[in-house]
Order: C-alpha cells, then structure tokens, then sequence
C-alpha cells in the first residue's frame, strides 16, 4: 500500500468517526495513532463525555468486532476471560470464551475491579493470547483495548498500579466538546441512530497494513537524537521520581510513526514526537509531588530540549 | 537635555541597568519558570577572605624582594601573583555554565526538615569540585559533579511555618582550586511546597460524642468478610455460589460479603474550642494521621472547608493539605 | 608496624596537612644544611611531630609544652646567633616559630596561615642561594604548597589526591607565562628601602682582605666562578689580563694586610697622578657574591661603577659588602701611569717587621749595592729569582717561623703568594717603595659564548713597585720561573700565557667534559644575567632595545605598567579561552547548518526559532509573518526535512538546500 493511499484511507475513517464524536478530530486521530501503533489505549475522564461512543465507532468504521465489559468491583478474572463449563449433553468440559475474545474490547470503569481482574485483563493485553485451565488460547489480530477509567479517587476504587499503567501505549482525555460540537449534538440524531447506520471504511485486513506502514516509517539519526534527549531530561530533571524507561522511548517512537503516517509522511518529525509524547509519557512519569500545575510540568519537559 | 534621557532610556540601557543592579547582587533574579543556566552575567566572585590574606602577603614579600634586591624573591612573589590572577578563572569556571534545576518536595509536617531536590548537570567534561549548597538561611552541604554528568542532591530546608512557601533562593558557592576566590550564583525556582502543621503530641481521637456510628451497619455490599446467604439471582457470579446447599440438593444460594460497615468519624474545628487556630490545626493534623492510621472513614469540618468522610491517601492528602492552607489564599504565597 | 594499616592511616590523614607537611621539609631542607644543628633540631622534631600526629601515632602537646618550647626555641636562636635579628637569626626564628604553629594547627584559617608562612620560607631560602638549582628545587617546593592549598579548599568533597596534584600543576603551568610577564615588566624599585641588619659572620669564598701564606694557594683548586666578563671592545693581551683586587701595605712578619681599607675615596678625573694611553677596554664584570666589599677591574680602572669608590690603592671598593651578584659596567686602560713624579706617603710603602727576615735584609742590601738605581735593582731581584732553585708549586711546605726567610733560603718552593711577599720585603729592606697586589690573573673565554670566565683558581698576587719618574710599575715575580721548575701544566699555562695549549694533549674525555662544564657555565651565566641580576638598569636597557621599534627608546615605569598590563590581559584572555573553550562543538550536519543559516536570517527580521520549535511549526509561522516569502520559506523548510529527516538523503539534495539557503535574503 501506497503511503498516500495509506494516508488518505486514514483520512476517511477519521471523517467518518468525526460525524459521530462531534468535535474531537485530534482524540479520535490519537486514539488511531495509537491503534496504528498496535498499542492500547486508556481515555481518563469522566462519565458522559464519550468514551464508549468513540470506542464503538472505531470499531464499526474499522470493521472490528466489539466487546465492552463494565469492570465493577465483583468482576472476576474469569468474567473476562471465560470459562470451561460441564457440559452434560456431550459429557466434557466446554469452554465459554469470555469477553475478551474481541477485536476491540472497551473496559468501562476500569478502576473498579479487583487488582486481580485488572491483572487479568492487563495480562491478555500485554501477551495477545490468555491462558486458562493450562490451555493457551490466543486473542484475535488485531486486539485492541481502549479501557476507561475515571481520574477522581473514589472509595472503593483500585486506582492501575503504575507498572501496569505502562502496558497502555497512549493516555488521553476527551474533555468537554466545545460550543459548537454541543449544540450539533444537543440538536442532532441519537448517537446511537448514526452508529448503527455506520459502515466499515476499510476491508478487513486492509488495517494490518496499515500497521505495518505505519511501523515501516523512517526514523533519521536526528530524530532518534531527539527522543533520546527527550528521555535523557526525564531521567535528569528532579521533578519526577524517576525517568522514562527504555520501553516508554520504544512507545514514544512507535507513536511518533503512526501519527507521521497519519500526516502523510513517510519520515517522522521532531513536532510528531512533540505532538504524541504528552499523552505517550503522562501516565509513566510520577511527578515528586502533587501540583495543581500537572501537565506544565511535562510541557517544561519538552521546553528543555533542543531539537538537535 | 539630561532630563529628556533620563526618562527615555532605552532597552539596552534598562539591560545594562539591570546586569549591575545591585540587588542582582545580593538577592538573585527572583522565581524562575525554568532550569537555571549560570551563565556568565549571573555568576559573581570576589576575594575570599583568605585571598585577601594573600594578597597581603604577596605585598610584604614584594616589599622584601625589593629590598634585599633578591631576583628569586621577586620571581616567587610574581609567580604567586600570576597563581592568584588564574585562579580566578578557575574558580569562575567551576561554577559557570551549569545547570540548576529545583524539584518538587512532598508535602512535609512543620518542623520537619525537607530534603529539597537540586539537579546539577554539568555538560563540561572536567569534573566540578567542591561546589555548596545552601539554601538561603539553611545549612550548607557540598558536592562534587563529574565531567559530564548529572546528579541529584538534596539541600536541607527546615520548615517553620505551615501553608505554602515558594522554595527559598539556593546560593551556589565555590572556593576551588584554591579558596582564594570566592565565586557564586543564585538560583531560584518558582516552585512551592506544602507544609503541613506540626501533628499534635496528643495522641486520643476525639471523643464518643463526635462520633457518627452508621447504624445500618453491615449491607453486605463489601468483599471482605462473610455476612451470610441470600437467594440465587440470575447473573450471580459462579464464584459465590454456595455450592454445599446446591449439593444437598437445595436451592442454589448466593455468599454474601461484608465489611463496608465502618464508623463515620467527623473531626471538628468546632469540638475544639479551647485552643487557638495553630493549636486547634494541630490537634486536627494529629487526628488525621490517628484516624487513617485505624483505617477510619474520617471527615473534616473547617470554618470554609467541609471534606466529607472518606480514606485512602489521597482523602488523607486532601484533609492535611485543607489544613496547611486555613486561613491562607490558596494562590498566594506567604514566604 | 602492619603495611596496610600505615597505608590505612595514610589514607585516613587529612590529605591537605601530608601535602603540607611534605612542602615544608622541602622548604627547610636547604636552611637544615646551613644553619646550626642547635636550631634545627627542635624544628626537624616538631615537623615530626606533627606528621606522626597527623597518621595518629601521637597527641599534640598541651598549651604549657607548647609555651615551654617557644621559649626554648627562642632561646636556642639566641644561642647560636647571639642576636634574634639579622638574616641568619631571623630565618631560624621564623623556622621555629612555623614549625611551633603547626603544634596548633587545628582550624581551618591556621592551615591557611601555615600555609602562607610556607611561602615565606622559600622566600628566605633564596636570601642564601639564587641557583639556578634553588629556583627549579623551590618550584618543587611551591607545587607542594599549592597542592595543600588545593587539597585544603576541598571543603567536604573527597577528591583523588591526584587530582589535587594535577590541578596544582595546571595552575602554575597557566600561570608561568603571568608570572614571566611580571617579573620582566613589573617595574623594578631600587632597593634597599630600610637599611640592612649587618650580618657579619657569613664567609664567602674568595680573596681576602689580607695575604699569608698559603692563603692563596688554596683556592687554586677551586673552580668556582668568581666573576664573569662580557667584552665590548677586544680582549687585551694575555699578559694584560691582571683583574685589581686588594692592595697589600702592612707586613707583620707573616701576613700581609690593609691597615686603613679607606683611607680616603680619590676622583679619577682630578687627579693629574694618573696618566693613560692606548685605547680603553669596555666590559662588563657580573660578579659571584663574596661577601666583602671590594669590586674587580682590569689594571688599572678609569671609571668608578655606582654604589662605590676608588682607594688611593686604586682598589674599588663598593659602599655595601657584595652579598649577591653584581653586574658593573667597566672600562680600564692597560697601559697607564701612576704617580710618576711622586707619592704623597712614602711611609707605608717601606714598611717591615723588626725582626724578621734578616738573612733577606741582607740579600737585599748585597743585591742593591751591585747596581746604580732602583730599575736595575728589580731586574737583579727578579734575575735572582730565575736562577736560583725556586720551584712553583701548589702545595708549598708549611713554613712556621718567620716564613720570608724560610722560604727564600731554605724551601724555595711557593706559590704566588710566597713570591709576592718575599719580593716586596726585598724591595722594601734595598729602600724601593713596594707593595703587594691581590687579585685575579688570566681567565678564559667561554668558547659556546661571547664571555669570559674568571675563576676563583686564577686568584693571583703580584706586586707594584715605586720607581721614581716611572711611578708605579707592575712586576709579577712567579712570572719569571722557568717553565721547567712549574710544577702544574695548568699552572704553566697561566703563569706563562704564551705558551697556553702548547703541552695540552687532547684527550676527548676531559674535551667532552671541558665542553660540558663551559655548557653548563653558559647556562650558569644566563641564569645569571637574565634572572639573578635582572635590576633596574637592566631592566631599562632590555626593555629600551625590545620596545625600540616601538617607539620606547627610554621607557618609563608607565610605559612599562602599560605594557604588563596589556600583556597580562592577553596572557589571562588565552588561558580563559583554553578554560571554557567555546569551540568544544559537536561536529553538525551540513544541512543543519545550512538551515540554522537560514533561520539567523529570519531572526534578523524578528522572526526567532526557538530551540525546541520544530522545522515545520516554524515554517507555519514564519509564512505567516512573511506570507510573500511563504513559497521560499516552505521550500526550504522541505528540503532540510528531505536532507535531515527523511530517508535516503542525497548530495543533490543539499545543494539544492544550501542554494535555497544563500538565495533566501531578507
């Protein structure tokens, strides 16, 4: 596939899920990214704002079969991932697959559960495949996770702990949409009307490619200088506890591809790496201490390099 | 014509004016934003008292040379000369060029010392010596960076007061190589701490009046103890079935578990009314360290501030911070 | 003693106080070898002391004992001097006194003052000795001491103790060409500010100022430089190479002397005495320090050099004993006359003992009535001298009672010495005016060098005689021994200057070390003029001949500031640039270069990337600010983004890119 055929394709399924979360054309475009990127995604914000809706339109516009699973605080590993059940008729055990046998599976609230249900989900999303009652069963291509969660602390949550934050390729919010979005979406049809009327824009396979354009993107020693620096100033700089792992450089790159294909260019720029690395590095980096200042404090992190 | 440009002075002129300030010279630039880079305008030096020392010595020997006509004694007080002209250099330069950065410092309780992180980086290849530290009116420590290098060190702060302060200023110094020189730089970062009040040395958790019992008790909707069967419904997890009725041949039950019974502990400003604010501040401090640390679903009730009953480090955090700003806007400073 | 556990204490040592420690020893080695054991030895024991303290073998002593031996310590500078001021004795308290604060060295500001002390001792070193050795041994000495000073302004940090020594050594090589500029251009005050303490026990060695036998005769092994001459006019003949030193009168038997070294100073120019012809010889004499007060010249002087005057002896006699090296500028006249018509005191010059030399009084009367006058008395002196038996020898024998005698009839070996005195005495006992002349004869010329050497093994004697309507006339009596009763070669060769280098076989080791020792002279002579004698004068004159082309024919102490400064600020601009070295870059791409030119121009226009601001964001807002230029701005930025980050970049490429770049003006 042709990069600009690439590109374009891209263009078409951004447009199309645009019709339906209005005025989020950046996030849907990162959530692609990120999707590209063969990562998984995490939308921190609060109920309402459209997390299920962008979860459900990416999966129709891109042909995906769909799972949502509401993490609550009796979800248990096996509601995820399935179960083997007796089965009289033929005389054996017969295995159920849970929820997570999908192509894009939406954890909703998925600080609710339980460490371990979390784990479980979290595992299957690092290994593309789950294990159970000692049988290896792998997950369909392409496995996508978008799982949400909600930034407040609340009793009775179980807020990811940071080494499993770090199985997340991306972390963005939807945020309110603005004033015009709103008012299209306060006069227009039921979301969920359009939804169904949607159409996949590309061919099943068709985004494997897309993937793997999207890893094929060139990466010229300048910029590997930069994300190097990048990283070389979080370990330095005292406002974090620690600094970014080599496995956050690798996402940081990953990312800065897909969204440069996404821009229609086969090279990556230093203002790509720019553009993704507040959402790639957020949830890695722990700042000393808490401050009302938040993400200032990774903007001063990008302030601090020059691009070489 | 004097007056006209006085009143007209231009951009480089307010530099200029700026550069020599004296207060640049005794006080730093102020909060900065970011990293501080020493460069040359902010580094000073002047003779150390030892250098002066020195140089009055080289004097005499001067005078001595010059009277017993000794070449050799002129030779080594001009070459002590030359030793106390490049160190100046030397001195400078183990300063200049580095950068400064200031972290961020957890909140601390008042009276407690705060390590405040400092990043050195020194981008040269030659290894810093003796460079100290010391925040303004705080003890001193002294470091070394080596060529190339980072390093993270702290500098003790001792906290007097509660709120929130702005970090002091950091004075850097060197003597080295040869203590005749002393050369410094100031570095400050706007970025503020939290000090919370001195915790209490009285340690009992308010009395049986303030507390809220939750008589409604155990609802049965925790996961942590056992409280009992209920019907099966459709939906129930497999995993809380009770499979021991179900294989007496009964009717399928369902475990239920508790322990989200709790008390309801609401710390009172108002319970208080013997103390004065400090006093009453830390008593509450103390009693929100007691209370989580007996796992206690504890409120607070302020003048302005009401933070309904909760746990967990976070509500904890929330409690101290309410407290280390009573009675001061939240947007200011106080230092 | 376990080895690892010294090295263990070594370690633990406060390395600033072992650095220090070293740096004095050092520093006192040279006065241990000079000044007496008395008052050495209490500050050997305290620097042990102190070192033995520092590996923490011993406590430091309490107040009382440190009292106590202050005062010993004054106490035994006091017996060995008799005095506590003067040169000797100062030194030996300021020795004492550091080692004694050592005892108490425990704060910081004491190991600076030590430290400075230190200092202070090299500095009284060089009151003794201005060697090229002592320079280069005391620079050692300060490399100690600033590695101290070093390891001392360490605060806290522990540091490689070679690091302390590394950057000792990095200072002072930065601060040697300061230091040359200031020792060269600082303007020099002619001292002395204050007079002197007077020092009188200090020997030099060299002629004295009296003669007895054998008191020559022992320095003809010494080969020791007593002073060197640099001729501006030709050499004079070899057999006019008499160097004047003290002039002889008063004979007590065995020893000659000057009763009345000043009798009074004479002005050359108003004294119709003293008759010259021929052309003068003009030199400079640089020379050693012997400790008394007399300058040399060559026979006989016309000029008086600054600082001293002439005897009526026609000695040049200098206002201060020369305590270091001098340098005067002569000029002599070797044909010459000298009180022709008469001497005001004749007394003094036929002065001899009552008893003794009698068999001599009556040789010389014998001799005296053969001839008519007092010329052809001389002649018969000296004819006797070459016929007789007499031997030149350098190891004379001991003559015990009443040498003149013994050695004109019984011994008949001498050296200068010897025949100096018995001549005069004859010369005396006929009634001939006479007296005896020490000084230096001969010398020989560096051959690496354009300068002459005169050593302390060409100290001579010789005599003057009276001769009425001639005046004073020079006769050498050794001059006429025949060369087969010289006992020397050496000797021959300078007793009779003519035939110098005839016998000489050469033998190429003694040619190699005769070359090594006229090499290491020259370096010696060097040392000398430019550093141990660099004064006022030369200052001056150096300065006039280097800046004359400029324009400073006769520099003053200004111009002189003028250019130190000048020169210092230079000198301290390099050694800054080699510091912080600006250019210490990394290497940068072509095409980053080419497009950093490209934003310079855009910056001059107010447009300003900034460092973190990507090709593409800055070519968004640069079109912006300059939408006419947009379609370059764009192409450009492309083409960087093709050549930089994009892949398979090509030469093509960028030198479309560095065009684009030139063509691009704002």
């Amino acid at each position: 596939m042709q990069n600009n055929e690439s590109t374009q394709r891209l263009d078409a399924i951004v447009a199309h899920a645009s019709q339906v979360v209005l005025g989020k054309q950046h996030e849907i475009r990162l959530a692609l990214t990120c999707l590209l990127a063969r990562g998984h995604l995490l939308i921190e914000d609060l109920p309402g704002v459209g997390k299920t809706t962008l979860a459900h339109v990416l999966a129709q516009t891109l042909g995906l079969q769909y799972q949502r699973i509401q993490f609550t605080s009796d979800l248990l590993p096996a509601d995820i991932l399935g179960v083997s059940i007796f089965d009289k008729s033929e005389q054996g055990f017969h295995f159920h697959p849970g929820p997570v046998f999908a192509q894009l599976i939406l954890a909703d609230e998925v600080n609710r559960a339980t460490p371990k249900a979390q784990s479980a989900l979290l595992e299957a999303m690092e290994e593309g495949q789950v294990t159970i009652e000692g049988k290896t069963r792998p997950l369909p291509d392409p496995f996508f996770v978008i799982a949400t969660q909600n930034p407040t602390y609340q009793i009775g949550t179980f807020p990811l702990p940071e080494s499993q934050l770090d199985r997340f390729l991306m972390r963005i919010s939807l945020g309110y949409p603005d004033a015009e979005a709103e008012r299209a979406l306060l006069t227009g049809d039921d979301r969920r009307e359009i939804l169904k009327q949607h159409r996949a824009c590309i061919q099943p396979g068709q985004l494997a490619e897309l993937q793997q354009a999207a890893s094929n993107v060139h990466v010229a020693d300048a910029l590997l200088d930069y994300v190097q620096a990048l990283l070389d100033i979080s370990r330095r700089s005292p406002q974090f506890t620690h600094g970014l792992s080599p496995r956050a450089g690798l996402a940081l790159l990953r990312s800065a591809k897909a969204w440069a294909l996404m821009a229609g260019r086969d090279h990556a720029m230093p203002e790509d790496v720019q553009t993704v690395m507040p959402h790639v590095v957020s949830h890695r980096l722990q700042a000393v201490a808490e401050s009302s200042q938040g993400d200032k404090t990774l903007l001063t992190l990008l302030q601090d390099v020059a691009i070489p | 014509m004097s007056h006209t440009t006085a009143n007209t002075t231009t951009p480089t002129i307010m530099n200029l004016r700026h550069r020599f300030s004296l207060k640049r010279f005794f006080a730093g630039e102020g909060p900065e934003p970011g990293p501080v880079f020493l460069a040359q305008r902010r580094v000073y030096i002047l003779p150390s008292k030892m250098g002066v020392y020195f140089a009055a010595m080289m004097l005499i020997m001067l005078l001595g040379a010059v009277n017993y006509n000794n070449s050799l004694a002129y030779a080594l007080t001009f070459l002590l000369a030359s030793i106390f002209f490049i160190t100046i250099l030397h001195t400078y330069r183990n300063l200049l060029h580095l950068r400064v950065d200031v972290g961020q410092i957890p909140p601390v309780f008042c009276g407690e010392i705060a390590q405040v992180p400092i990043m050195l980086d020194n981008r040269r290849s030659a290894t810093r010596y003796a460079i100290k530290l010391q925040l303004r009116n705080q003890q001193h420590t002294s470091v070394d960076i080596a060529g190339d290098q980072w390093q993270r060190n702290n500098a003790p702060l001792l906290t007097t007061q509660r709120g929130r302060h702005t970090v002091p200023r950091l004075t850097l110094e060197t003597g080295f190589p040869l203590g005749l020189f002393r050369a410094w730089a100031y570095a400050q970062r706007d970025i503020c701490y939290l000090v919370y009040p001195t915790p209490d040395q009285h340690h009992h958790l308010p009395d049986e009046s303030s507390y809220h019992l939750d008589l409604q008790g155990d609802r049965g909707h925790g996961a942590d103890d056992f409280a009992g069967l209920r019907n099966y419904h459709a939906g129930d997890s497999l995993r809380h079935i009770h499979w021991k009725t179900v294989a007496r041949g009964q009717d399928m039950f369902t475990k239920q578990f508790g322990g989200d019974q709790a008390i309801e502990l609401w710390l009172d400003w108002d319970s208080l009314p013997n103390l004065d604010t400090e006093a009453r501040l830390s008593r509450l401090t103390r009693w929100v360290l007691d209370a989580s640390a007996t796992q206690a679903n504890y409120g607070l009730r302020l003048p302005n501030t009401h933070i309904p009953p909760g746990m967990g480090p976070a509500h904890q955090q929330q409690c101290l911070r309410a407290l280390a700003l009573h009675g001061i806007n939240p947007d200011t400073d106080i230092s | 003693m376990n080895m690892s556990g010294f090295q263990q204490r070594v370690k633990q040592a406060k390395a600033e106080n072992l650095w220090l420690l070293a740096g004095l020893a050092l520093a006192f080695t040279p006065h241990f070898l000079r000044l007496p054991l008395l008052v050495m030895l209490p500050s050997i024991i305290l620097l042990c002391w102190r070192l033995l303290f520092e590996l923490r073998y011993l406590a430091l002593p309490p107040r009382t004992v440190r009292w106590l031996l202050t005062l010993v310590g004054i106490l035994a500078t006091w017996i060995a001097f008799g005095t506590l001021v003067g040169r000797q004795a100062g030194v030996g308290l300021l020795v004492i006194m550091l080692c004694l604060k050592l005892m108490e060295m425990n704060a910081q500001r004491d190991v600076g003052v030590v430290i400075g002390l230190g200092f202070f001792v090299v500095i009284t070193v060089f009151l003794f000795d201005q060697s090229i050795f002592m320079g280069l041994y005391m620079l050692l000495v300060v490399t100690l001491l600033v590695t101290a000073l070093t390891a001392f302004s360490r605060d806290q940090s522990v540091i490689p103790q070679w690091a302390n020594l590394q950057k000792a050594g990095a200072i002072l090589t930065q601060a040697l060409p300061l230091a040359l500029l200031l020792f060269f251009l600082f303007p020099r005050i002619p001292g002395p500010l204050w007079s002197l303490p007077a020092d009188g026990t200090s020997a030099g060695t060299g002629l004295s100022d009296s003669m007895s036998p054998g008191s020559i005769s022992q320095l003809s092994d010494n080969d020791s430089v007593a002073f060197r001459v640099q001729f501006d006019t030709p050499l004079p003949l070899p057999k006019k190479r008499y160097w004047r030193g003290p002039v002889l009168t008063q004979f007590d038997g065995r020893t000659w002397s000057n009763p009345y070294p000043q009798r009074h100073a004479i002005h050359l120019s108003m004294n119709s005495q003293y008759q010259v012809s021929g052309t003068p010889s003009l030199y400079t004499v640089t020379l050693e320090p012997h400790q008394q007060r007399w300058l040399f010249a060559l026979d006989l002087p016309a000029m008086i050099p600054p600082d001293s005057h002439l005897s009526d002896d026609y000695e040049i006699i200098a206002n201060q004993p020369v305590r270091q090296l001098v340098r005067y500028s002569m000029r002599s006249f070797t044909d010459y006359r000298l009180a022709k018509d008469d001497i005001p005191d004749i007394l003094p010059y036929l002065q001899l003992p009552a008893e003794s030399g009698i068999q001599a009084r009556q040789l010389a009367q014998q001799l005296r009535q053969k001839v008519t006058d007092n010329a052809a008395f001389v002649q018969t002196v000296l004819n006797y001298i070459a016929e007789q038996p007499f031997y030149y020898t350098r190891q004379p024998p001991l003559l015990l009672n009443d040498p003149v005698d013994a050695f004109l009839f019984n011994s008949r070996r001498g050296f200068c010495e010897h025949y100096a005195s018995a001549f005069v005495f004859l010369m005396r006992a006929a009634g001939v005016p006479a007296r005896v002349v020490t000084g230096y004869q001969g010398g020989e010329m560096n051959p690496q060098s354009d300068y002459f050497i005169v050593r302390q093994s060409d100290a001579h004697a010789w005599t003057e005689v009276w001769l009425r309507g001639e005046g004073w006339r020079r006769i050498d009596p050794t001059a006429v021994i025949p060369a087969e009763r010289i006992e020397n070669q050496q000797d021959l060769a300078r007793i009779l200057p003519e035939m110098a280098g005839a016998g000489a076989t050469p033998n190429w080791l003694k040619k190699i070390g005769r070359q090594l020792s006229f090499s290491w002279d020259r370096i010696n002579h060097t040392w000398n003029q430019w550093v141990v004698n660099y004064n006022t004068q030369r200052q001056q004159d150096f300065l006039s001949h280097m800046f004359a082309s400029a324009g400073f024919d006769n520099i003053n102490w200004q111009e002189m500031i003028s250019l130190l400064v000048a020169g210092m600020t230079l000198v301290m601009a390099v050694v800054a640039v080699y510091l912080l070295r600006p250019w210490q870059r990394q290497n940068q791409d072509p095409a980053q270069m080419a497009y950093e030119r490209f934003c310079q121009r855009l910056s001059r226009r107010g447009m300003q990337r900034q460092p973190t601001e990507g090709p593409l964001d800055f070519a968004r807002r640069a079109s912006q600010q300059y939408p006419q230029r947009a379609r370059e701005i764009n192409n450009i930025t492309a083409l960087y983004e093709r050549q930089r980050y994009a892949p398979c970049p090509t030469q093509g490429n960028l030198q479309r890119l560095q065009r684009a770049v030139r063509d691009f003006i704002v």
